[in-house]
């Protein structure tokens, strides 16, 4: 099956920093959440897949088209909504979604104005005087507008109001609907991760180090407490071991080799409490190893 | 590609109305008073307003948005020269036909058109090329202090240097040297000859043509 998009060895280079190789892919009909922390290369790499910045070397393709600049077939299957909105701002948000609507032959009027309506995005008002939220709104109409199959969202739902938010998480679901369509995202805001994506995959100092299953995360990822009187165990799968008398804690990214550990090595008072996505996922950051093949 | 020209036309229609409106009348002014300083100030005129363009695409970030649409780099490249190469032949032949009209007493001077409208374009690719080579880089923003730097010390050093010539002639003296650099770029200018201007308008246009190849090469947007 095609897939929405592949990253094949993609390096992007700047002073004093390294993106890559990296290697991705995502299916479509799926939601792949990236995560890093700041300057880890998030932004980079959307860049590169959108066509701003030119990889200096590997390969990107869309649905199996090479996102060449100069065929840019593949631009009709994306929608991109970034860090940086640029508009006519001297033009309304109704003047600028009509300047795009041209070049795109999908490009529904009726869902760009129902879109608007449903984010409170007023289309009669210049772009230039419009605020910091309500620029990210229009950005994700002009993205949706014209119903791609690939949404390349980095950041789209910071600076927006929780209500908002909200309904632009229910329209990405919607945009799901199909099993056609694939949405790859980026955010600090763990829980809307945890709400929308299939799997995730996590950067860091321009690496991914980990690629999972959001699934796999919530089955495996356990934090754990036990009594033990014996001497400094070194527990299996642990990311975190906090210990008091003979009171312990682990975090543990392998609930079953821990539990196995813990029950062969006689501890007592063992429970195990699930962990919700955004505490694994500051574990795996903090961590910054590959948890899967531990 | 041409949607994206249509639209900048539209967007800066007042600068390019208000610039439309002086240049023909300074020309006009130049051609009755036979200074030849007013005709200077129009071609200026003209690369300001070909400027402002540029400066409010540069800060809108339009480069940016043009370049998520589906058009081939090239052409928006295409674009981007094509929009310096209309504004300035529409000003020009506005003159020209302004000049036809009205009759005015000297002889209209095509090589002296086609020498502005391959001087602006030469103008505009050379910054166009520089800006596509520095972008995302800090040597952009020193490039452009120096390009500022020496252009005002050009414009300094004319200044001075008709100071000195009008000083000396008003004094009886004899001119100073630097007047006859003066009198040579006179008399070998771009529109001295039909060959050198044919050959600056090539250079122009293959400048120009370069600068689309150096769009489709920048290595980023940002």
């Amino acid at each position: 099956m095609t897939k929405a998009f592949s990253l094949i060895e993609v390096v992007k280079t700047y002073p004093g920093f390294q993106l890559g190789p990296l290697n991705l892919e995502l299916e479509p009909g799926t939601v792949l959440g990236y995560i890093g922390p700041n300057a880890s290369g998030k932004t980079t790499t959307f860049h590169c897949m959108a066509g701003i910045t030119r990889p200096r070397s590997g390969k990107i393709e869309v649905f199996g088209c090479e996102a060449s600049p100069h065929v840019p077939k593949w631009r009709l299957d994306i929608g991109y909504v970034g860090d940086i909105h640029a508009f006519y701002e001297g033009w309304t948000g109704e003047a600028n979604l009509a300047f795009r609507s041209r070049f795109y032959p999908n490009w529904s009027q009726a869902r760009a104005v129902d879109l608007a309506k449903r984010f409170d995005l007023p289309l009669d008002v210049k772009a230039g005087t419009l605020s910091t939220g309500n620029r990210v709104k229009l950005s994700l109409v002009a993205a949706l507008a014209h119903s791609p199959k690939l949404l390349l969202l980095d950041e789209p739902t910071s600076g927006l109001d929780p209500v908002v938010r909200r309904e632009v998480l229910d329209t990405l679901f919607e945009a799901l609907e199909g099993g056609e369509r694939a949405i790859f995202y980026a955010t600090h805001i763990l829980s809307d991760i945890g709400r929308l994506a299939d799997s995730l995959a996590f950067l860091r100092a321009g690496r991914i180090t980990q690629v999972s299953a959001k699934d796999d995360l919530l089955d495996k990822w356990r934090s754990i407490s036990f009594r033990y009187s014996g001497s400094g165990p070194k527990i299996a799968g642990a990311e975190v071991h906090e210990s008091e008398g003979t009171s312990h804690r682990v975090i543990s990214s392998d609930q079953a080799r821990t539990m196995g550990q813990l029950q062969a090595m006689g501890a007592e008072n063992i429970e195990s409490a699930r962990m919700t996505i955004d505490d694994i996922a500051v574990q795996i950051l903090k961590g910054g190893q590959n948890v899967a093949g531990d | 590609m041409w949607q994206v020209i249509k639209a900048e036309f539209k967007y800066r229609w007042m600068n390019f109305a208000l610039f439309s409106a002086s240049v023909p009348v300074l020309l006009l002014l130049q051609l009755h008073y036979q200074d030849a300083s007013i005709g200077f100030l129009s071609f200026i005129l003209l690369v300001l307003m070909i400027n402002n363009w540029n400066a409010f695409q540069i800060r809108e970030k339009r480069d940016f948005q043009h370049i998520q649409l589906p058009l081939p780099v090239r052409r928006l490249g295409l674009a981007r020269i094509l929009i310096v190469l209309i504004s300035t032949t529409a000003f020009v032949g506005l003159f020209a036909v302004l000049h036809l009209v009205f009759r005015l007493g000297s002889p209209l001077n095509p090589r002296l058109l086609v020498t502005i409208l391959a001087g602006v374009v030469l103008v505009f690719s050379l910054v166009f090329m520089f800006r596509d080579r520095f972008l995302g880089t800090k040597a952009l923003m020193r490039g452009k202090m120096l390009i500022v730097a020496v252009l005002a010390a050009v414009l300094a050093l004319n200044i001075a240097t008709w100071v000195a010539i009008d000083h000396a002639r008003k004094q009886g003296l004899e001119p100073p040297r630097a007047s006859r650099l003066f009198e040579y770029i006179e008399h070998h200018n771009p529109a001295s000859t039909n060959l050198s201007t044919l050959l600056f308008l090539v250079l122009s246009l293959v400048l120009a043509c370069l600068t689309i190849e150096t769009f489709a090469r920048r290595r980023s947007q940002v």
